[in-house]
């Protein structure tokens, strides 16, 4: 296995976690109304956060090599790819989310400030998450069966 | 427009050179052997850099491995 496809898999793993806590974290006790006046949540929340971005370095960290060619052509046409496919991707989800909001909110004609957490955090789990299985899918797309 | 195929024989050339593995063709021309599996299978058209570097390891030219398929 490539090592871009080893912190493909990492970073899908942890992102993927931490999204999956943040959703049901986000969403109880009031939504996005209580997640903004809750501290408790909002520090749980950051934590989970630095410990995302702990865990992701330590990933990176513990897939690096030193020996031999670990990166190559194919490997920067997968990531020049993925990249593309991963901010279109991003954008999608942002402009969803905004109309989604404003078609929610337009009577109120205001905004709970806790969506601003959502959205921040959202879109940084949405970025890697989508940019990790564009990266799965062109390997898997550029891959031959290999030899025993 | 349909995007023409780009075929090689590379997997002849290795059998015809000592049956040269994949991990020796790659580390030679310098690329990951995953590449080279890749290649051999027509999923990956090499850059021609890469190409060049391997039509060089074999002592041929690019056309005598890689050829178009309209």
């Amino acid at each position: 296995m490539t090592q871009l496809k080893q912190r493909a898999i990492g970073t899908l793993i942890i992102w993927g976690v931490v999204l999956s806590l943040f959703i049901p974290l986000f969403f109880s006790y009031g939504g996005a109304s209580g997640y903004a006046m809750d501290r408790a949540r909002i520090l749980t929340m950051a934590v989970l956060f630095g410990a995302g971005y702990l865990l992701y370095f330590y990933m990176l960290y513990r897939t690096r090599t030193k020996d031999g060619v670990i990166s190559d052509e194919r490997d920067d046409t997968i990531v020049r790819k993925a990249t593309g496919a991963a901010l279109i991707i991003t954008l999608a989800y942002i402009y969803f989310l905004s109309i989604t909001l404003y078609e929610i909110y337009r009577d109120p004609g205001f905004l709970p400030v806790g969506w601003m957490w959502f959205f921040g955090y959202s879109a940084v789990f949405i970025g890697y998450i989508s940019n990790s299985i564009a990266i799965l899918v062109m390997d898997h797309r550029m891959s031959g069966h290999e030899e025993a | 427009m349909k995007k023409p195929e780009i075929k090689n024989r590379i997997r002849r050339f290795r059998f015809d050179n000592d049956e040269m593995t994949q991990q020796e063709l790659a580390e030679k021309v310098g690329c990951t052997r995953q590449t080279i599996v890749a290649l051999e299978q027509n999923k990956y058209v090499p850059s021609l850099t890469l190409a060049l570097k391997i039509a060089k390891l074999f002592h041929t030219s690019i056309e005598d491995i890689f050829e178009i398929v309209e």
